[in-house]
């Protein structure tokens, strides 16, 4: 359980500090990630490499900050922060120069030292109102 | 009877949001004592103003080319040479 708590932290971490093509190998050939934000899972190492891409170019500087993890059997569970600022196109938007930080939780499965499964979840609204692409919601009253 | 009931209802707010003067993320709890960083607060404005940067370039270019900025380029150069 230890060395999958190290490898989701390296597959959190890592690609955010340069290292996506030294982390990629432990991305297994048949890894499906489930993320509501995208509408299919992605798959293999193009997948993840692609989707970590995505936010990369969105987010040269960004980075992820590791809160907490907890570890079952073949199951790790990540609890992190991503921070960055918003200095290339995003989702088909202009970028903004504005910086986010944005809290998400990854739920692993690894299978013979490779991720196999994820699900990933991240305060996607949030993100979105701090980049002004969702407008501010105020209290209500009804 | 007619119950008349205020209820209050918080839709989602994030916690971060950017400085609108200089784009850095800051805490709701802390907005109060927010002060902007100098160079973050340059950086974020120099962002905001990349395209006409990008333009001023040829458009200096453009004017030196003219008539009036080869006069001018031809003046600043006298000038250099045989300070008054």
């Amino acid at each position: 359980m230890a060395d999958n708590k190290e490898i989701a932290r390296r597959l959190l971490e890592d690609p955010w500090r340069g290292k996506l093509e030294d982390v990629i190998e432990l991305v297994a050939d048949d890894y499906v990630g489930y993320i509501p934000a995208v509408p299919e899972p992605i798959r293999g190492k193009d997948g993840f490499s692609g989707f970590v891409t995505m936010y990369l170019t969105g987010f040269p500087d960004g980075t992820i900050t590791l809160d907490h993890q907890i570890a079952e059997d073949d199951f790790v569970a990540s609890r992190w922060t991503g921070r960055g600022t918003n200095t290339g196109e995003l989702m088909g938007m202009q970028p903004t120069g504005k910086q986010v930080t944005v809290p998400g939780i990854t739920f692993s499965r690894f299978v013979d030292g490779k991720l196999r499964e994820s699900w990933v979840t991240w305060d996607t609204l949030s993100m979105l109102q701090q980049l002004g692409a969702v407008p501010e919601t105020a209290a209500a009253r009804t | 009877m007619v119950l008349l009931r205020l209820v209050s209802t918080m839709f989602p707010q994030s916690r971060y949001m950017p400085c609108p003067e200089c784009g850095g993320s800051v805490d709701r709890a802390e907005a109060v004592a927010h002060e902007c960083d100098g160079e973050q607060l340059l950086d974020f404005r120099l962002f905001q103003l990349r395209d006409e940067i990008a333009a001023f370039d040829g458009q200096l270019t453009a004017w030196l080319a003219s008539a009036r900025g080869r006069f001018a380029a031809w003046l600043a150069e006298r000038d250099r040479r045989h300070p008054s």
